[in-house]
This record gives C-alpha cells, sequence and structure tokens, in this order.
C-alpha cells in the first residue's frame, strides 16, 4: 500500500506525520520526496549508505558545424539558447532538456551531456526504516524527475509512506498520483482551511481517497477544520494535540512516539484506517 | 554607436529609467549619430523563464552596443558579454538623461552581474 | 519609494503572520502576496473590491485528432511521458509545453496552446492597496506570475505615491522565490529555531545571498528551543545578517490567528505584540540608513 502525506501548506506537520508514522509501523519503506528541501533526515538521523546521482541532457552545440540559422533558438520555449556574434549560447539552468534542439538543428550541430539534476540517498535509519531521500541541487529548476527516480526505489513487498512537497503544484502531483491514498495535514486555523481546501481539491481531481490528519489540534479552533470536513463527508484520521512539549521535540529533531507510546497506538489506528479504506476501494474495483 | 536604455513607458527622450533589464516593458534603443530614439516593447518580459536571455537576444539583433540600466542578471550578463554589448549602470531619471550621462562619462560600467554592492 | 521581501524558505515558520502585523504598524503602504501557489495574506488582511485578470503563462500541446495518424512519434520524442503509449492521448499534468512533438509531427496535428494558469487580483486593504494571485491546480510555479504580482505592486505604489512595497514572498528555494527578491531594497528572513528550519534558513540564504540585497532576520518561536535560536544568531552574525528581532512562542498568537486578527491591534500590551513592534522600528531604521 502507497500512502502520501501532503499539505497545501507548509509547516502544517506533514513532516511529523510521516516519519511518525512510519515509526508506528512494521515492514515500512519511507521516501522523502519534498526534494526542494527534504527534512525527514532531521528526524531519522541517517547513515546514508547508497548514493545516486540523477542525470537531465544538456544541449552542446558544435561551433563549427552550426551555420547560425537560429532555428534552436527560435524554437527554444524557456530561453535556454541565444545567438550572440555567430556563436550560440547554452544555459543549462533554464533548459528544460526536452531534446527539440538537437531535433531540430538541420545541419546535426547539436548533441547532449549530462548533467546531474539532483540526488538520491539511502540509509537503514535508526529506528529500522528503510530510507530513500531525494534531493534536487540548488539551482535546479525541476523536482519532477528526481522523484520519478525516487519512485523507481519503491519496494513492492513494504508498505510505502512518501512525504511530498507542500502545495498543488506539479511535484506534488508527482508524488501522490500513483498512489492508494492521501493523508492531508492541517492545523485549525483560517490558514490550514485555506490550504487544506486546495489540497482535497488536487486529490478529488486525481480520484484518489484522502483523509485528514489535524496537526496543532485545539478544542478551540478544530471546528474550523471540522465544519468543513462534516460538509464535505471527509473523514478526519487524527488530532495531533498542540503542546508546547511537541513543539520542543520538533525542534530537537525527536520524533513524538520515540517519547509517547500512546502516540504509537494513534498512528497505529491511522494506518490500519486507510488499509480498510484502501482494501474497500480494491475490492469493489 | 547604438545605446538601449531599459524604460518604464513609452514618452520618447522623457521616458522613465527601469531598474531591471530582463523584464523592463521598453527598451529606448538611441543611434547616437543621428540622435533617433525608437522605443521598443519588450517582448521577453512575457517569458516565463529566462527573460534576461531573451532581452539580451532582442537587443543584440538590434545591433545596439551599449545597454544601459539598473541590474543585469547572471544569464544575461554571460549573454551580452558574449555579444561584445558593454553595460552602464543608472538608477533613476529620464533616457535622455541616461543618454547624456553616459556621454559625458559619468556612468559607472558594470563588470559583473547584480552589480549593486551590498550596502 | 522602498520595497521588502519576507521570506523564510521553509513554510510555517510565521512568515504571513509577521507580514500582517508589520501592515498594521506601517499603516500606508502597497503589499504584494507572492504566495501565489497557497496564499494566506488575505486571510488577515480581508482585501476588498477584488479586480480579477486573468494570467496565462504555461503552455500546453493540444491534439486535433482529426488529423491524427496514430503514427507514435509524439510518443517516441516527448521527454516527459506526458502522450499516453495507447491512446497519444496528452496528459495536461505532465506535458511541459516543450513544443517537440508539435515540431516533429509529420500531420501538423499538434498546437501548443497558452493556458489559463491563474488569476492576478487588485484589491484594498486598510492599510493600502494589495496585489494578490492565485495559481491553478497542477499549474507550474514557473515565477513568472510572481514577477507580475510585484510589477502591478510596483507600479501601484508609483501611481499613488506610496513610500513602500510590503511582499510576502514565496516559500521554498527555487524561481518564485528568487522572482520574490529580484530587485527589492531589503529581505527579511523569518525563521525558527528547529533543525529543518535552520536548514532550510541556510539553503535559502545561500540561494540569494549574490544577489547582494541588505538582508535581516526575525527568529520566531524562538523559546521552543533556546539553543537553536543561538545557534542560528551566530550563524546570522557570520552572514551579516541583522537580527532585527526575536518573538516568543505563545498561544495567544495562535489564538489571534484563529480568529483572524492582527494580534499588535487586539492587544498592544502582550509580550509578542512588543517584539513586532520593536521588530518594525528597527527596520524603519535601517529603510532610513538605505539612502
Amino acid at each position: 500500500m502507497k500512502i502520501t502525506v501532503l499539505s497545501g501548506k507548509g509547516g502544517t506537520g506533514k513532516t511529523t506525520v510521516s516519519v511518525n508514522l512510519a515509526l508506528s509501523i512494521e515492514n515500512v519503506q519511507l521516501l522523502d520526496a519534498d526534494v526542494e528541501e527534504p527534512n525527514l533526515q532531521y528526524f531519522l538521523h541517517p547513515i546514508f549508505d547508497k548514493e545516486e546521482s540523477i542525470y537531465r541532457k544538456i544541449p552542446e552545440v558544435d561551433q563549427q558545424k552550426c551555420t547560425s540559422c537560429r532555428k534552436c533558438v527560435d524554437f527554444c520555449e524557456y530561453n535556454a539558447l541565444s545567438m550572440m556574434i555567430d556563436e550560440v549560447l547554452v544555459f543549462p539552468e533554464i533548459c528544460h532538456s526536452c531534446g527539440g534542439c538537437k531535433l531540430i538543428c538541420p545541419e546535426n550541430a547539436i548533441t547532449e551531456t549530462d548533467r546531474e539534476l539532483g540526488v538520491l540517498k539511502h540509509a537503514k535509519s535508526e529506528y529500522n526504516v528503510d530510507f530513500w531521500q531525494g534531493e534536487l541541487n540548488i539551482g535546479e529548476e525541476s523536482s519532477v524527475p528526481v522523484i520519478e527516480a525516487l519512485k523507481k526505489k519503491i519496494d513492492p513487498d513494504k508498505d510505502i509512506i512518501i512525504d511530498a512537497q507542500p502545495g498543488t503544484t506539479c511535484p506534488t502531483i508527482e508524488a501522490v498520483v500513483d498512489s492508494d491514498y492521501g493523508l492531508l495535514v492541517t492545523e485549525p486555523t483560517p490558514f490550514g482551511l485555506s490550504d487544506l481546501k486546495l489540497a482535497a481539491k488536487l486529490m478529488d481531481e486525481l480520484k484518489i481517497p484522502y483523509g485528514v490528519i489535524i496537526n496543532r489540534a485545539e478544542k478551540d479552533s478544530n471546528y474550523i477544520i471540522e465544519d468543513y470536513c462534516n460538509i464535505n463527508d471527509i473523514d478526519i484520521l487524527l488530532r495531533i494535540p498542540f503542546k508546547r512539549k511537541y513543539a520542543q521535540l520538533y525542534s530537537e529533531g525527536i520524533p513524538f512516539v520515540q517519547k509517547e507510546k500512546e502516540l504509537k497506538n494513534h498512528f497505529r489506528k491511522v494506518f490500519k484506517q486507510v488499509r480498510s479504506v484502501v482494501d474497500e476501494k480494491n475490492h469493489s474495483n | 554607436m547604438k545605446i538601449a536604455v531599459t524604460a518604464e513607458n513609452n514618452n520618447g527622450f522623457e521616458s522613465k529609467v527601469n531598474t531591471h533589464f530582463g523584464r523592463a516593458p521598453y527598451f529606448a534603443v538611441v543611434d547616437t549619430e543621428t540622435d533617433n530614439i525608437e522605443l521598443i516593447k519588450n517582448e521577453a518580459a512575457n517569458a516565463s523563464g529566462g527573460a534576461g536571455v531573451s532581452a539580451a537576444q532582442l537587443i543584440a539583433d538590434r545591433g545596439v552596443d551599449v545597454l544601459i540600466s539598473g541590474s543585469v542578471g547572471p544569464k544575461a550578463y554571460t549573454a551580452l558579454s558574449s555579444g561584445n554589448i558593454e553595460m552602464y549602470i543608472i538608477q533613476q531619471g529620464t533616457v535622455r538623461e541616461a543618454v547624456d550621462s553616459f556621454k559625458g562619462d559619468k556612468l559607472s560600467q558594470l563588470n559583473s552581474p547584480n552589480g549593486t554592492p551590498r550596502k | 519609494m522602498k520595497k521588502i521581501t519576507v521570506i523564510s524558505g521553509k513554510g510555517g515558520t510565521g512568515k504571513t503572520t509577521v507580514v500582517a502585523n508589520l501592515s498594521y504598524l506601517f499603516n500606508d503602504l502597497v503589499l504584494a502576496d507572492c504566495d501565489v501557489d497557497a496564499p494566506n495574506l488575505h486571510l488577515l488582511l480581508n482585501p476588498e473590491n477584488r479586480d480579477a485578470e486573468v494570467f496565462k503563462s504555461n503552455k500546453l500541446a493540444v491534439k486535433d485528432q482529426s488529423k491524427c495518424t496514430d503514427c507514435g512519434i509524439c510518443y517516441d520524442v516527448c521527454r516527459f511521458n506526458a502522450v499516453d503509449s495507447i491512446s497519444y492521448d496528452i496528459d495536461s499534468y505532465k506535458c511541459e509545453g516543450c513544443g517537440v512533438c508539435v515540431a516533429m509531427c509529420p500531420e501538423d496535428a499538434l498546437t501548443l496552446k497558452l493556458l489559463d494558469t491563474g488569476e492576478i487580483y487588485n484589491s484594498t486593504t486598510r492599510f493600502g492597496p494589495m496585489v494578490h494571485a492565485s495559481l491553478k491546480i497542477g499549474s507550474d510555479n514557473s515565477g513568472k506570475l510572481v514577477s507580475e504580482v510585484r510589477e502591478k505592486a510596483a507600479q501601484k505604489a508609483e501611481k499613488l505615491n506610496k513610500d513602500l512595497v510590503l511582499i510576502d514572498g514565496s516559500p521554498g528555494i527555487g524561481c518564485p522565490v528568487i522572482s520574490s527578491i529580484t530587485g527589492v531594497d531589503l529581505v527579511l528572513f523569518v525563521t525558527e529555531p528547529s533543525k529543518s528550519g535552520f536548514s532550510d534558513l541556510k539553503r535559502v540564504a545561500q540561494v540569494i545571498k549574490h544577489f547582494n540585497i541588505p538582508a535581516l532576520a526575525v527568529i520566531n518561536k524562538y523559546d521552543i528551543n533556546e539553543k537553536i535560536s543561538k545557534e542560528i544568531e551566530n550563524y546570522l552574525k557570520e552572514e551579516e545578517i541583522e537580527l532585527v528581532g526575536k518573538i516568543s512562542f505563545s498561544s495567544d498568537i495562535v489564538d489571534s490567528l484563529r480568529n483572524a486578527e492582527l494580534i499588535v491591534e487586539k492587544d498592544q500590551n502582550n509580550n509578542v505584540s512588543r517584539e513586532i513592534k520593536f521588530i518594525w522600528k528597527k527596520i524603519n531604521k535601517r529603510l532610513k540608513n538605505l539612502n
């Protein structure tokens, strides 16, 4: 079963949920798909034992063969090529690696070289969780190829938890698109609600079942999220209370379930609930 | 020679100078020999990315020798340097003032991208 | 006219809350919400008279089925897995609008279409005009919408003779953040004393370092972990980023958020209000020294 943890907004507690859920169940693989700022490592203290570079292709122009026809410059949608005094300049950072310039050059003057886009790192973490981290190199724009590569590391014999990038843009979609279930993490504030709605809309469009976890829950504010979920028939699977102690543990990179065994049971229960929803869906298909 | 000045608006020599190169709304291209001025809309400003590169291509294609602007990003800087286009800095004023200051040797040259030093 | 962008690297550090409370203290300014992916500033500032403008920037390959002969060349050349291997339909989430299939299709059955990518809003708040936007779900946030929001806010400020544009910046470390800060006079980091928060602060500070813009910082919820707060202070000193204040962790600010209120307005004697006011004074001082 593949569960993706997401949130419309950053800072709601996605990392908290991913880590604590992974530590509460057995036979689990945890993937950090928040490749711009992978943070699970601060809670898992991984000793990385494998590292793989992810590459993308960048054009290289043979200036001798080039006749300055400019077809490549005019074709490129990203302004990654320019022609200055009969020489074609390539700007790798904004190149999208579509391969178009190479195909369009009438003189076959363009070849491609590899450029490192990011890395995948593996660790068997401190808590015996099988962990893969995706990292996008600074200056690179596109997270999606790193996330695609990360997903190829999925162990089909394990239950998978994927920590996605916050928001609802392409990198988040790539992380969740072939999952069985989405755990939407939110906080009981107008910000949390506003961004939860975006995430819920995305999940509806992708037709993937989902439920909500309220982090920093408080008796007086939970209604902000609860009312919305009730009206829209969305399950609230867990409420993690607002506690100064939790904020301190978080700041130190200590997973809550390590200090509060009771919470482990709650996360196990969440997992079971998700399992039954997914099983039912697969059964009725 | 031909000088391009990044401009806010389309008002001939009285156009206000705009400080950032890639997404400036207009370029005022001035021929110093004839004092002829042409205000071109910067189509590059609409680009999602690489606006600076596209803007550099735009002015290079017009045979511009000198660019006067407030700041130039790293990619645009590389492109303009490759095109042997010299870059000078101006922060405010009109196109007329920019050209006159340039002619009077009053402007500092840009030697690296985003040249304004930290204050 | 001066421009300040507030950024955080990581989400959830309190960036938007700080921007909203500073708006109250500045009182007369132009606001720009550049967090176009998940805009929040409007929830605290209640803008009115919203004037919406469609924003188009992403392109998508569109097929004229009547011309398609199912040759599959589009599938062969697409680098983004955006063409279905059987139906040759285009997946709109995966398509990056690169134009390769359009150029290679022997039947001219494909074109690149400019899509509605989002909306830009021009509104008014109690403290002045506000420009904000929202990106359609699944759209690519290239930073262009951020640039548009900034441009419109700057134009508004020029037109109405306002002295300050305050920008709620994009989270993360990519193009949207860079678009949030190019050409501004000051950058204000809002960070929190956690391992991940500190790591993200370092990443985003590194990314924007070469833009040479004077930088200030605020440590929010500093008393959650005074040890890490101190580490951050040392880091800021090394990087020549001025620490302009620290805000304590308080359930009062959470209460005010829940009610969509500004703590500096509702409870001026609260510690947090005082801390924010102190920060505001320091920012003002730095603004004056810029000339």
